[in-house]
């Protein structure tokens, strides 16, 4: 039916992803799926010594790197050390809420100017520094049998889609990573660069030690009604896979149950 | 007894290569389309031929009672309908208001709008009676964005997708997935773009932004996304997704 099939679905070279922002959530969940399909996986967070990440590192080999996502110099260094210790990125993860203690449930004359910037710092403006870093390795690499140079996912939230009252600073910081996101995918994507916004529309239920998925406010996930990472992992493996000829930009992961 | 995945709309593009990947996941595939019975049985031989299942229907949708007989038929004779695939298109080119006909604009409609109406009416109750399934809705960049000359085609492709909002809004609490997916760009299609162009047009059209240009999306890959959907996980579906080259102009830049 198509002249298409002859070439694969799958990369030839091997992946090398960077997740930047970890902890037991999606992060944990990306990067089990990703070396489990044969990907060598770097990990970044502030704090790299979190029990959940070296856990990470002793299962699957994954390598763990500080970095403060919100500095230039940082970053910078965060894609040289790992290109230089795995290799030619191929896939690389923004996953930073970044919200601040503080900024949570404040109405706009109550919110701290000095956490609302730090919190868009963390969040727009770390998106900003990785997807730059992430661009300019990624135009050197060859294209894949996807004829693909690599993969940039943002990992967003409901706040991207629509400004919920006592959570300005937030909705700045999502929506300004929205559009971040569709300019570079608008730029990049000709260059043979994906580019993926993903809102993550819902609780995120991460596994507890007990075998419950449970978020920290929302409670204990009941018939499915939490997003779970290891399924959202899963479509992140499938936006890195796409054909480039097929390229989806944006997609809203929600329960089936979820009200929106 | 092998579960169903239908196809309303089974040409040699997105169609006919979303029916034959379900039958390669295990699917009986039940191709349906309006015309060219020859093409329909080489699809489906295609199918066979590859060990996988299937059976080809020809089908006027705007014919009454069509969708509805075929789906009760389906059910009865051949499986349950674990996925619903709407992937009839109404685009009919641009024209100005002038030179869109009553007739065509209702066409439009009732190909863009009311048949995925009908369809949902016949397989949600089936569907919900079973606590899952899957409707999987191609769309259009008309859909998001009324362009010049597009007067039927984006009213109808706008109601699909509003309609696709409904469905998930009540149905997808009750297990049916509901998938609105933004096609947003020219599909290296035969029997859609290349009848629409005219075979010398459609090979120019190739041989500048398709073939190893990978300009024009290709249905054996944007299938691979339809099974995707399909198989995601109920914690975490997708409403809706939009797929394009990665050359092309998205729809919000137009």
């Amino acid at each position: 039916m198509s002249q298409s099939d002859q070439r694969g679905a799958q990369p030839t070279l091997q992946d090398v992803a960077l997740i930047v922002g970890g902890g037991p959530g999606i992060s944990s969940s990306c990067a089990r799926l990703f070396a489990e399909n044969g990907m060598r996986v770097a990990i970044a967070a502030r704090n790299p010594d979190k029990s959940v990440l070296q856990n990470l590192e002793q299962t699957l080999g994954a390598r763990r790197y500080a970095c403060d996502a919100s500095d230039p110099a940082g970053v910078e260094l965060l894609f040289k050390n790992v290109v230089r210790d795995l290799g030619p990125l191929t896939l690389v993860v923004h996953n930073i809420d970044g919200r601040v203690e503080g900024i949570f449930r404040k109405g706009i004359t109550e919110a701290d100017p000095a956490l609302a910037l730090a919190t868009l710092k963390n969040s727009a403006f770390s998106a900003f520094l990785v997807g730059q870093q992430a661009a300019a390795v990624m135009r050197e690499n060859k294209p894949n049998a996807n004829g693909a140079k690599g993969t940039i996912i943002f990992t967003n939230a409901s706040a991207a889609l629509k400004g919920f009252p006592l959570s300005g600073a937030f909705a700045m910081a999502c929506q300004a990573k929205s559009g971040l996101a569709q300019s570079m995918a608008r730029e990049l994507m000709p260059q043979g660069i994906h580019v993926a916004n993903v809102p993550i529309d819902a609780a995120i239920g991460w596994t507890q030690e007990d075998g419950t998925r449970a978020h920290r406010l929302a409670g204990t996930s009941v018939d499915d009604n939490m997003a779970d990472p290891d399924y959202i992992a899963e479509t992140y493996l499938q936006l890195h896979r796409q054909h480039r000829s097929t390229w989806a930009f944006e997609v809203v992961l929600r329960p089936w149950v979820e009200r929106w | 007894m092998k579960p169903v995945c239908l196809v309303i709309g089974a040409g040699a593009g997105i169609g006919g290569n979303v029916a034959r990947r379900f039958a390669r996941e295990g699917y009986h595939a039940c191709l349906c389309r309006r015309s060219d019975l020859d093409g329909l049985n080489r699809m489906v031989d295609a199918i066979k031929n590859e060990g996988a299942s299937a059976s080809g229907f020809l089908l006027n949708a705007i014919e009454p009672n069509a969708i509805e007989e075929r789906v009760a038929a389906v059910e009865a004779d051949i499986g349950p309908i674990e996925i619903a695939v709407y992937n009839l298109g109404a685009q009919i080119g641009d024209r100005p208001l002038k030179e869109t006909s009553l007739k065509a604009f209702e066409t439009g409609w009732r190909l863009g709008t009311l048949g995925l109406f009908r369809l949902a009416s016949a397989v949600c109750p089936l569907m919900e009676a079973r606590g899952k399934g899957t409707i999987l809705v191609t769309s259009a960049t008309a859909a998001m964005r009324g362009n010049g000359g597009q007067h039927s085609h984006a009213a109808a492709m706008g109601g699909r997708r509003l309609l696709c909002q409904t469905l998930n809004a009540e149905f997808a609490s009750k297990g049916i997935h509901v998938v609105h997916i933004l096609i947003d760009g020219a599909v290296d299609a035969p029997d859609t773009l290349g009848k629409m162009l005219g075979p010398e047009k459609f090979q120019q059209l190739r041989n500048a932004r398709g073939n190893e240009h990978d300009g024009l999306m290709l249905p054996a890959h944007i299938a691979e996304t339809y099974v995707h959907l399909a198989q995601q996980h109920r914690s975490t579906w997708t409403f809706e997704i939009d797929l394009r080259a990665f050359s092309d102009r998205p729809w919000w830049n137009h």
